[in-house]
């Protein structure tokens, strides 16, 4: 299976903030979540992958080539939302249609008003009276009308009614039925991409924490339920993050299965959830 | 390239009309001459080069169009392209306008000469002067942004004016090693005093020579403009 995005050793050094070492793979016909807090570098890596910004080391491969080698090809296959659509607001859907096409060998007008009809967008509404959904369902439209192999969004859901996620996230769903196009989804909204997502990608103040499929991870991540007793010293190492209160403790693990081995009966355990498991990792690890 | 030059036609273009309408009240002013013509043409190529950028600085799509896929340098290079379209534009828009107030109109307090202004001599130092300005402002821009690309550029222009007035004087009213270009028949139309000025240096040089000397004086004020420009823009960061 071949990989649509390869990321080896990426670095971004910004001084109080470092992207260190990042390397994940998405292989071709799926979608990744790209999950972590407010910060953790997934818009820098965007960012990286569509030379926004330079790298301070570390390798971008997209279909298979260099992304700043072969740039302006594997850009023309790739549709892109960033977190806040950037168009001209004065000019009006059609007009902002009319800057963005002639870029593109491969888009299809007829396909960018279906959209539209389908998004209830009027293209002669001018940008900036569009809500930020609206306006989000626009730079969709746009990214998707070129027939791009590779989709890249960046919080595209973040500030948009559960109603437009939904619909967004189908749309994105409809949109590998094909098997051949790929999708890269930032968020830090779990619950989408639960919804969605066949690979998760989760980072961490710069660094990658883990990335692997989803059914994988919500297999193997598990919340343990106890009572304080069982903590000792050999217990807390195994755990990637503790919650301890009075009564008791909850904890996340990265190995179902040893837990249920380790706790036969003495404990609850249950499958971690995407949110369970961001909420433990980002709290830091073993703190009671 | 003239892809981007059209999406900045379609971002300015009514921006660039009202500039071109509010030019049109111009005849109201009542520095009526040669140079004022010229100062004309050039602010109203600055008002819309100017107006382009900010659209783009205040809709950030310069974010959007990096994005896309097209080369920095490019983008770049449109910026220049767009420049010389809209000085060509403007330059025939002013002319024609002027032509209306003295032909068609005959006001006959406007004191402009239309021929000397469209001669080799005006209309080499109308375009060595757009390309100096061009080739000076765009590294900064691209370098620092529009707002302090912008500020450094008129800080650079000032002491520039600044240096040539101080060299002015050294050289007429201290060293005495030149006549002053200042005197009463210059300063009367000072457009015309600099158009011939223009032409004592093509009389002296030759007509051949001289063309040659302004194709590469503006030859190479673009090419090291427009290498810094893609070396700037090419580690900009968004």
């Amino acid at each position: 299976m071949a990989n649509v995005l390869e990321i080896k050793n990426l670095c971004k050094n910004y001084g109080d903030f470092a992207l260190k070492d990042v390397s994940f793979a998405l292989p071709q016909g799926y979608i990744m979540g790209l999950v972590g807090p407010n910060g953790a570098g997934k818009t820098t890596i965007i960012k990286l992958l569509l030379k926004l910004i330079n790298k301070d080391g570390g390798e971008v491969r997209v279909f298979g080539r260099d992304n700043i080698m072969d740039e302006v090809a594997i850009k023309s296959r790739i549709g892109f939302v960033h977190d806040t659509p950037y168009f001209y607001e004065q000019l009006s859907l059609k007009n902002v249609k009319a800057t963005v096409a002639p870029f593109y060998r491969d888009w299809d007008d007829g396909l960018f008003y279906r959209l539209l009809r389908e998004f209830n967008l009027p293209a002669k509404k001018l940008f900036r009276t569009l809500s930020r959904g609206m306006k989000m369902k626009f730079a969709l439209a746009v990214a998707l009308s070129h027939h791009a192999d590779f989709i890249i969004l960046d919080e595209p859901t973040s500030g948009l009614d559960p109603v437009f996620r939904r619909e967004l996230l189908a749309k994105l769903s409809a949109l590998i039925q094909d098997e051949k196009k790929s999708v890269l989804f930032s968020t830090h909204l779990t619950s989408d991409l639960e919804r969605i997502a066949d690979y998760i990608t989760f980072i961490n103040r710069g660094e990658i924490v883990f990335s692997a499929a989803k059914d994988e991870i919500l297999e193997k991540w598990a919340v343990v339920k106890g009572g304080n007793d069982l903590l000792n010293e050999d217990s807390r190492s195994f755990f990637k993050g503790i919650r301890k209160r009075e009564f008791g403790f909850e904890a996340l693990t990265s190995d179902a299965v040893e837990a249920r081995r380790r706790f036969p009966k003495s404990a609850v355990i249950e499958k971690a959830s995407l949110e369970d498991i961001m909420f433990y990792l980002t709290r830091g690890a073993n703190h009671a | 390239m003239l892809k981007l030059c059209g999406k900045d036609f379609m971002a300015g273009r009514w921006w660039w009309l009202l500039f071109m309408a509010s030019y049109v009240l111009y005849f109201t002013f009542p520095l009526m001459q040669s140079l004022g013509l010229m100062v004309g043409a050039v602010a109203l190529i600055t008002a819309c080069v100017f107006v382009t950028l900010f659209l783009e600085d205040r809709f950030k799509t310069e974010v959007f169009y990096a994005s896309l896929p097209i080369r920095r340098s490019s983008i770049v290079l449109a910026r220049y392209v767009l420049t010389a379209f809209l000085s060509l534009v403007c330059l025939v828009f002013v002319f024609f306008y002027g032509y209306l107030l003295i032909s068609v109109v005959k006001l006959r307090w406007i004191a402009i000469d239309l021929g000397s202004l469209l001669s080799l001599d005006g209309l080499t130092g109308y375009v060595v002067f757009i390309t100096f300005l061009a080739a000076l402002y765009f590294p900064f821009y691209f370098r620092h942004g529009l707002a302090r690309g912008s500020f450094i550029f008129a800080a650079v222009l000032l002491g520039l004016v600044i240096v040539l007035a101080g060299a002015e004087r050294l050289t007429t009213n201290v060293l005495h090693l030149t006549e002053t270009l200042f005197v009463p028949e210059f300063l009367k139309d000072p457009g015309l005093g600099i158009i011939r000025t223009i032409g004592t240096v093509r009389d002296s040089l030759g007509l051949p020579l001289f063309v040659g000397a302004g194709f590469l004086l503006m030859a190479g004020m673009l090419v090291i403009s427009v290498r810094l420009s893609v070396r700037f823009y090419e580690r900009r960061e968004f």
